[in-house]
């Protein structure tokens, strides 16, 4: 078999607290093969965003591994890092709170690739403009502002941005719970063409049951800390073991067809 | 002017008028030198003991609408035109003194985030008695006191004794949400307004919550109107559906009308958007293109237009006139040029 593009093995993190220890990562371990996704799903607290976060490394792990491309990301010094990051990028729930507001979209488009010293071939304005097109939005809107765009479109401009590195993995977390259910649907399609087009792989984090199944290829039950339940979608959605993962999809409203009160109550 | 016809204007039982009744409700806010429409002329009734869901993307009108049938809006800020009825009376354009009156009594509320409407330095206990005492004035605190525990109780807070003096940050988001549906009915009102009561809460809670309000409004035969962008939610408990968009009614029927038979192309649209635990995942989701329209700048006549499948199909009307809900079926409303083009 080859090698997985990650391969997360033992990951914890534990917070210091008032009088003990929040165990936020408690020992969870997964792989991601190169063109496929990984979501992670959970309810609030369970952990999964911190997860995401040693991921990129905006959180320091407190132990396990992440072996990213061969190497243990943890352990890299900030140069070995900082030649790995562009191929690792995340994308943010809230479209607003993750983009500079006086920064025009153009430039934040070619933020990791100015931070990474990468000079696309025709140059960072025409590939600026490939990455506004290749997520839906106008090339010629480059110098507009963020308040300029819609929720959806934000969220756009947050998916170029995280391209412009040219990434292996993106992790999303929760990319689409801040948006509209009409626009939800359109940056679900758009995540799974540029899996298909580019081949990049997805850890996708989300508290949304069927978010998660229309993105992964393999879902991770989280539930304080740690993997109850880890399968292909099939399995997970079809005949799920671990009673926490039955609660949690019976718990979907609207999960079956909608039930119609008129049979029920023959009015 | 044409009216539509009021659709869901029949009396309910005997004769009695619904607990809810909305006609030709409009709410504009003044920004600056621009006005913006967020209800645009809405028509429904609620019958007694049901649930009408309101589902809608942001911008919809739905939290406008929710306020306006509380009272809750700023006259100095904000126009409300058309009549809103609550157990008959029409509560538009009355002082606010007597809106307080039936507010909490006749009609109470539930947001959506529980730990910024709960008072953070009142114990849960005194805010459910304090709402009791506003409409019982003769009433001894020992006795509001007791009434506040007998909530607590009936809302599934576990040991209410122990826990009425504790303060709103001792519980948990959804234990707090529970605070405020108790707040919202230790006056046994009439109607129950809903606005998001699940969406800050975890998917297990959030059918707890669900669950909690469908069996306390057959208790007390309470009518509920629940205000949400969860097309799931409605699904779940709702008798009724209206879909909002862009500050107007776009269908209302019941949930099998629309949520299996949807006619207006927004309401198809947003229910074959939703990623469901059963459908194809091999296929893209079904999407909307566009987005909800800015209200301060609505699109002309009707306001789905440059985002509607079938407009093309209907010509200029749909860009030129607005459509009114028209009847499709017995109660069953459709505001569209297609839709309604071969109604009898």
């Amino acid at each position: 078999m080859t090698e997985p593009l990650l391969s997360v093995r033992d990951l914890v993190k534990h917070f210091p607290v008032k009088g003990g220890t929040v165990r936020a990562v408690d020992g969870v371990s997964f792989e991601v093969a190169a063109g496929h996704s990984v979501g992670i799903v959970g309810e609030s607290g369970c952990g999964k965003t911190t997860i995401a976060r040693m991921l990129v490394r905006l959180t320091d792990a407190s132990a396990g591994c992440i072996v990213f491309e061969g190497r243990d990301i943890t352990q890299l010094g900030r140069r070995r890092w900082r030649s790995v990051r562009p191929r690792i990028q995340i994308v943010f729930q809230d479209p607003s709170g993750s983009l500079n507001p006086r920064q025009t979209v153009g430039r934040i488009v070619a933020m990791p690739m100015r931070v990474n010293g990468i000079r696309p071939p025709g140059g960072r304005q025409a590939r600026v403009r490939d990455l506004l097109a290749m997520v839906g939005l106008n090339p010629d809107h480059d110098e507009r502002y963020p308040h300029e765009f819609s929720g959806g479109q934000r969220q756009r401009i947050g998916i170029a941005r995280a391209l412009a590195g040219d990434p292996r993995l993106i992790v999303a977390d929760e990319p689409v719970s801040a948006l509209d259910v009409s626009v939800q649907a359109q940056i679900i399609n758009l995540l799974r063409s540029l899996q298909r087009d580019l081949g990049v792989s997805f850890v996708l984090i989300s508290h949304d049951l069927a978010v998660v199944r229309q993105l992964c290829h393999r879902v991770a039950v989280m539930h304080r800390g740690v993997f109850v339940e880890a399968g292909d979608r099939a399995q997970i959605f079809g005949d799920p073991h671990h009673p926490y993962t039955r609660r949690l999809l019976a718990a979907v409203p609207g999960g079956g067809p909608p039930r119609t009160r008129t049979q029920e109550q023959g009015s | 002017m044409p009216r539509p016809p009021d659709g869901e204007g029949h009396v309910s039982d005997a004769g009695s008028p619904p607990p809810l009744q909305v006609r030709h409700l409009s709410v504009r806010f003044r920004s600056g030198s621009e006005t913006v429409t967020a209800v645009d002329d809405v028509s429904f009734s609620v019958d007694r003991g049901r649930t009408l869901g309101i589902v809608g993307e942001s911008g919809a009108g739905k939290s406008a609408l929710a306020l306006a049938i509380l009272g809750l809006h700023d006259p100095t800020h904000t126009q409300v035109t058309g009549e809103i009825r609550v157990e008959g009376r029409n509560i538009v354009g009355l002082p606010e003194k007597s809106i307080r009156r039936l507010r909490g009594r006749q009609m109470s509320l539930v947001v959506q985030n529980p730990l910024s409407a709960l008072h953070p330095a009142y114990t849960a206990g005194r805010q459910i008695g304090e709402a009791y005492r506003a409409h019982h004035p003769g009433c001894r605190r020992s006795d509001a006191r007791q009434r506040a525990v007998e909530m607590m109780a009936r809302v599934g807070i576990p040991d209410p004794d122990r826990r009425i003096d504790d303060y709103p940050h001792q519980f948990s988001g959804g234990m707090r949400q529970r605070i405020m549906i108790a707040i919202a009915l230790v006056n046994a009102p009439a109607l129950l307004v809903a606005d998001e009561p699940t969406t800050a809460l975890d998917v297990t809670l959030q059918a707890q919550i669900l669950d909690l309000l469908r069996d306390l409004q057959r208790q007390h035969g309470t009518t509920l109107v629940l205000i949400t962008h969860d097309v799931g939610v409605v699904g779940r408990i709702a008798d009724r559906v209206m879909v909002m968009y862009a500050g107007r009614v776009a269908e209302l029927g019941s949930v099998g009308q629309v949520m299996i038979g949807g006619r207006h192309p927004y309401t198809r649209g947003l229910l074959a958007a939703v990623p469901s635990l059963t459908g194809p995942v091999d296929a893209d989701l079904p999407s909307i293109p566009g987005a909800p329209p800015d209200l301060a700048h609505p699109p002309s006549g009707c306001a789905f237009h440059p985002r509607c499948p079938v407009a093309a199909l209907v010509g200029d009307r749909c860009r030129t006139e607005v459509p009114r809900p028209l009847p499709v079926g017995r109660d069953h409303l459709v505001a569209c040029h297609l839709a309604t083009a071969d109604r009898p």
